[in-house]
């Protein structure tokens, strides 16, 4: 299987005076080459490069599952598979919590699905549980993708997740930074949990799926 | 301790490395690379691997990050800190090594980080650091090379960006030849060792080391057999960085 | 030291599951994960062996050398065993000297190897008093996802039987002298079920470890108790009964190495 669009780093994908890099590619002298393995996405004016393997790099506005591994006064530190741990900040959380009671809200393990604020003076990242449809979870099973299979595991318009949300009559959250998270009964998680596995690995179709679930 | 007898080099009658016809003791030609093979992404923890042959060295590289730099005080704020970490296994030598790290480890293990700092674009993760750990699970020559020429493999298959892939071939000489990539005999009896990598797009030179006897003409001729073979190795890793996914080049 | 937290909801689901008989990958309480064992890939090492069970992968090297015996037995060969954590195998694996985690494996691979007399160390002395060999056993972990005590143990047995003592000042090389397999099978205790062959979430949820290792004849020559929690007499009476039965199984896969041929 041939295929032309794979470019591996370094590779010359253009001259910069016919366009600008975008992710995954870079500028140096008069040419634009790709800084990562995967495949080339020549756009307009710019050119990206899809990792084949990424890590997730926030961006402001995205939806996330946290899970704290540190309390504080005034801060939880959260996890969100980022270069980065996140910060939580008392102020941005949906209750009113008084100095040192942090871990009366949430503990070490504790998850929740936060939006990515902004990225502070420092540069650490924070996060924010102030709007309507941001929550602490509180059941259910959380499973981790790579970041670059979410696109196929929501299927075009969301194709893919909803078959398997109605077959196995679940709530599914797939969170940007490739933490999905299901809620149901025990029987059907283990089904999405088996689905969600198929579509990662292997790839697998809407049929392929409808028939693992039964 | 005491050691197998069997280690000692092999050597033909008149005790050469390289026959009269120009061959050597494997075998091969004077400008002939061992026989390589690359497998990207064989572990599942680190968030990218790799795994090279090459002649009977065998190493295995994983790669974490970029994460969070610990202890906090080692953070730079501009950049990510790239990491490497060299080790042999007790059983990869004839004569078992004590674990642990040893001054050779230490200073490979520099010379790789620095290598790699040359082509990876840290300036986009600051405060992290990239953490690249490389096994000789089997040596015999040559696996610095090896293990940069995998680590650079790691690092791709991790989706860390960089500049170039990082490629790495040593060449030396051996009974007055200057030869491409010397195996253990060789090394052990030879008379000059010269490591090198390269950003195979432009050529330009992150490691260089020489051990032994080498005239100005006698350099110039084993730097050139040893970017022929680096480019070679080049072509080598975009195979197996291909066939991870599936695809031919 | 790097964390690895495992999220409450993922650790209650887990225990629910496990309260109505069900694991993760949908494995039965007792059922191992897949185990594949490759015979001597390494050729610097007297015998070897790499395992892989489920995500976990350990090498093992046997390296034997001649040196003066232990004072105390001056007419027996030395078996000694280690283990490296590396941090190619897990976030949670740090640099630095052997720390309790790594020094405990060693330790109870060890004990499972001695015990069971499985080398005959008398075999191994050349001089008494002077020159014996000493089997160094050394444990590689590559990647973690749980139960090292087993795939360390089946790899250091089957690096052990697939050995060869090498030539010394001019004799021929032979294999080394073993008798027996012994097996080591390990179990954790969670929320008071208990399961066969952890992987590493059930390890970091699990209350308490037993590691037993037995011999063809079932009868038990180590064990091991491990974590802070607690077993009933019962509770280790049968998972000791499931262990017996179990052992039988993993031993013919440790004598079965599928054996690794060199084509460089």
């Amino acid at each position: 299987m041939n295929d032309m669009d794979m470019v591996v780093p370094g590779e010359l994908l253009g001259a910069r005076r016919e366009m600008k890099a975008g992710t995954g590619a870079y500028e140096e002298g008069e040419s634009v080459c790709s800084a990562v393995f995967g495949r080339k996405d020549k756009r307009s004016n710019y050119v990206n490069v899809a990792s084949v393997n990424g890590f997730y790099m926030p961006n402001e506005g995205d939806q996330v599952i946290a899970i704290v591994t540190d309390v504080d006064q005034t801060i939880w530190v959260t996890d969100i598979r980022a270069p980065s741990p996140a910060i939580l900040r008392t102020g941005e959380a949906p209750w009113k919590v008084e100095f040192g009671n942090t871990s009366h809200f949430l503990t070490v393990g504790d998850t929740a699905v936060v939006r990515i604020k902004s990225y502070d003076e420092i540069g650490r990242i924070q996060i924010t549980m102030a709007d309507k449809n941001l929550r602490k979870i509180n059941s259910g099973y959380i499973i981790e993708i790579p970041t670059n299979k979410i696109a196929k595991l929501i299927g075009r318009e969301g194709a893919m997740v909803n078959t398997i949300k109605k077959l196995t009559k679940c709530r599914i959250f797939v969170g940007r930074n490739g933490r999905v998270w299901i809620d149901g009964e025990n029987e059907g998680i283990c089904k999405a949990i088996l689905a969600i596995r198929k579509v990662e690995e292997e790839g697998a179709s809407i049929d392929d799926v409808e028939k693992v679930i039964g | 301790m005491n050691t197998k007898e069997n280690n000692e080099a092999k050597k033909t009658e008149k005790g050469k490395l390289i026959e009269d016809n120009g061959k050597r003791l494997d075998g091969r030609n004077l400008d002939e690379l061992r026989k390589i093979q690359m497998k990207v992404g064989v572990l599942n923890r680190a968030a990218g691997s790799a795994y090279v042959e090459w002649g009977k060295n065998k190493i295995l590289v994983g790669v974490y990050g970029p994460r969070e730099a610990q202890p906090r005080h080692i953070q730079n704020p501009l950049k990510g800190i790239i990491q490497a970490t060299y080790n042999m296994a007790s059983f990869s030598v004839s004569d078992r090594k004590r674990p642990g790290p040893d001054r050779r480890s230490t200073e490979i293990s520099k010379i790789i980080s620095r290598a790699l700092e040359a082509s990876i674009l840290s300036e986009s993760f600051p405060r992290t650091t990239i953490d690249i750990y490389l096994e000789v699970l089997e040596a015999d020559a040559g696996t610095r090379c090896a293990s940069l020429t995998a680590a650079s493999l790691a690092l791709a298959d991790a989706g860390i960006p960089m500049k170039d892939m990082v490629v790495s071939c040593a060449a030396g000489k051996v009974d007055d030849r200057v030869v491409l990539d010397l195996m253990k005999e060789e090394d052990n009896c030879g008379q000059a060792d010269l490591p090198v990598a390269i950003l195979p797009k432009s050529g330009e030179i992150v490691l260089m080391q020489l051990d032994g006897h080498l005239t100005g003409e006698e350099f110039e001729k084993a730097v050139s057999l040893a970017m022929d073979g680096c480019k070679k190795v080049y072509e080598m890793q975009k195979e197996a960085l291909m066939k991870s996914v599936g695809k031919v080049i | 030291m790097r964390m690895d937290v495992i999220s409450s909801v993922n650790r209650e689901f887990i225990k629910n599951q496990l309260k109505k008989g069900k694991r993760l990958g949908e494995r039965g309480m007792d059922d191992y994960r897949k185990i594949k064992i490759m015979v001597n890939p390494i050729g610097t090492a007297e015998g070897s062996a790499y395992v892989t069970l489920g995500n976990t992968k350990v090498l093992v090297g046997v390296k034997l050398g001649v040196d003066k015996p232990f004072p105390d037995t001056p007419d027996k060969g030395v078996l000694i065993t280690n283990a490296e954590l590396r941090p190619i195998a897990s976030p949670t694996f740090e640099l630095g000297p052997p720390n309790p985690e790594s020094i405990e494996l060693a330790r109870v691979v060890d004990r499972g190897l001695r015990e069971s007399e499985m080398i005959d160390l008398e075999r191994l002395c050349m001089v008494p008093g002077e020159k014996v060999w000493i089997v160094f056993v050394d444990i590689h972990v590559l990647d973690y996802d749980g139960n090292l005590f087993d795939a360390s143990s089946f790899g250091a047995v089957a690096a052990l039987i697939n050995a060869r003592v090498p030539s010394y000042e001019g004799s021929e090389p032979y294999d080394l002298p073993t008798r027996g397999v012994p097996v080591s099978c390990t179990a954790v205790k969670i929320n008071g079920n208990v399961v066969l062959d952890p992987c590493s979430e059930e390890e970091k949820i699990a209350d308490a470890r037993l590691t037993v290792v037995m011999d063809e004849n079932l009868a038990m020559r180590a064990m091991q108790k491990g974590l802070s929690g607690k077993f009933t007499i019962e509770e280790i009476r049968k998972t000791i009964d499931v262990m017996s039965r179990k052992s039988r199984e993993l031993r013919e896969i440790i004598k079965e190495g599928e054996k690794y041929e060199q084509k460089n």
